[in-house]
């Protein structure tokens, strides 16, 4: 079944052809510290400019990311249950 | 002794007795005593089947079989049987339903003080991969652990991201991935602009790795990236595809594989990426 991420709308299945469970997590926004005439800021990349020197990158979670990855929690008897990671805003049928 | 065959269904319990405490099997349990069976597991539809023979105080021998239905999200999933009074003789695990490959299923059989409430771990006797065809067995057995000799391989099919963002493949929890190969298609949409596919590998906060393409794609264009450890980077589109070296590099759970594409525009389109790895359970 194709499903679709309402928090940063990319499509995915849950289950591949080879029978194992797809985890899918939303994909993060990259922060660009440029040097822009002279002066240092922080823009996303596609905001980065012709002229731009880049100084370096990072990679922020976007807000309401999902991540389907699962948390592991043991009780102190050693139960294990577990969780997804993040919830974001959600899940819908893919069209 | 005597050379004489010796029928065991002759024999009275006080001779079975003495026989069997010659027998090679090293394991004598009490009442108290439980055998346990825990798995890793990462494919649909397993089932385990841990088989044996056990013979009792009185020289019987029975045998006994105990079913697993493990989790697929790589948890660790156990149960733990009352044995008796006797001597564990020999068992084996192996998949009974499903078809797990090497590197999908891992078991452990353990002796366990107890059954309920408090319980202690008081012998750990084999480990190792199990299929349907491929079992781990005691006597002749041993302790593998999931790290141990080859994974799985598989191909995985990521995410297709919404036009104008990169994407993002993250290693499963209790997964541990070395990435052979990663295709990915970029469909640039009219807007001018030099676009240039950036391969970025993090470990989920970290960056580890980068490998820019070198070269840009301009407007309305489509092209393929590949990326296998022993390409040579290509600069120039050979039909419609670029090549480029991955590093030959092992993941940890968590650990991201994703573009940065320099310059995106809100109408790219990047297609879902498609990754051979090479996996292993943690077994954590």
């Amino acid at each position: 079944m194709r499903i679709r991420c309402k928090s940063c709308l990319g499509v995915y299945v849950t289950l591949l052809p080879d029978g194992m469970e797809y985890y899918h997590a939303c994909p993060p926004d990259t922060m660009v510290t440029v040097k822009r005439g002279g002066a240092p800021r922080e823009v996303k990349l596609a905001d980065v400019q012709a002229g731009d020197v880049e100084v370096s990158r990072r990679h922020v979670d976007r807000a309401d990311h999902r991540d389907e990855n699962i948390v592991v929690i043991r009780n102190d008897k050693g139960d294990v249950t577990t969780r997804i990671k993040s919830e974001g805003r959600g899940t819908e049928p893919a069209p | 002794m005597s050379s004489t065959p010796v029928d065991w269904r002759d024999l009275d319990p006080e001779q079975r007795l003495t026989l069997s405490l010659r027998s090679p099997a090293a394991f004598f349990v009490s009442g108290e005593d439980s055998i346990q069976l825990s798995a890793i597991n990462s494919a649909a539809g397993v089932t385990l089947t841990l088989a044996g023979r056990f013979m009792q105080l009185n020289g019987e021998v029975t045998s006994f079989a105990h079913v697993l239905t493990p989790a697929t999200d790589r948890t660790l999933s156990s149960i733990l049987k009352f044995m008796g009074d006797g001597t564990l003789m020999n068992f084996s695990v192996i998949a009974t339903s499903g078809a797990p490959l090497w590197g999908q299923c891992w078991v452990r059989v353990q002796i366990v003080r107890g059954l309920g409430g408090a319980t202690m771990v008081i012998g750990a006797l084999v480990s190792g991969y199990v299929t349907a065809s491929q079992p781990v067995a005691l006597p002749g057995g041993r302790m593998r652990g999931s790290l141990d000799g080859q994974g799985v391989i598989r191909a995985v099919t990521g995410t297709n991201p919404a036009a104008g963002a990169n994407f993002s493949v993250t290693v499963p929890t209790g997964a541990r991935w070395r990435l052979q190969s990663l295709d990915v298609s970029m469909v640039t949409s009219g807007t001018a602009a030099n676009r240039e596919m950036v391969l970025v590998i993090d470990d989920g906060t970290t960056i580890l790795a980068r490998v820019p393409q070198g070269t840009a794609q301009i407007a309305s264009l489509t092209r393929t990236y590949s990326y296998y450890e022993s390409a040579s980077r290509n600069t120039i589109a050979q039909a419609g595809n670029f090549d480029a070296a991955l590093p030959p590099i092992v993941l940890l759970a968590g650990s991201r594989i994703m573009s940065a594409v320099t310059n995106i525009e809100v109408d790219d389109d990047i297609g879902a990426p498609t990754l051979l790895v090479e996996e292993w359970l943690e077994g954590n």
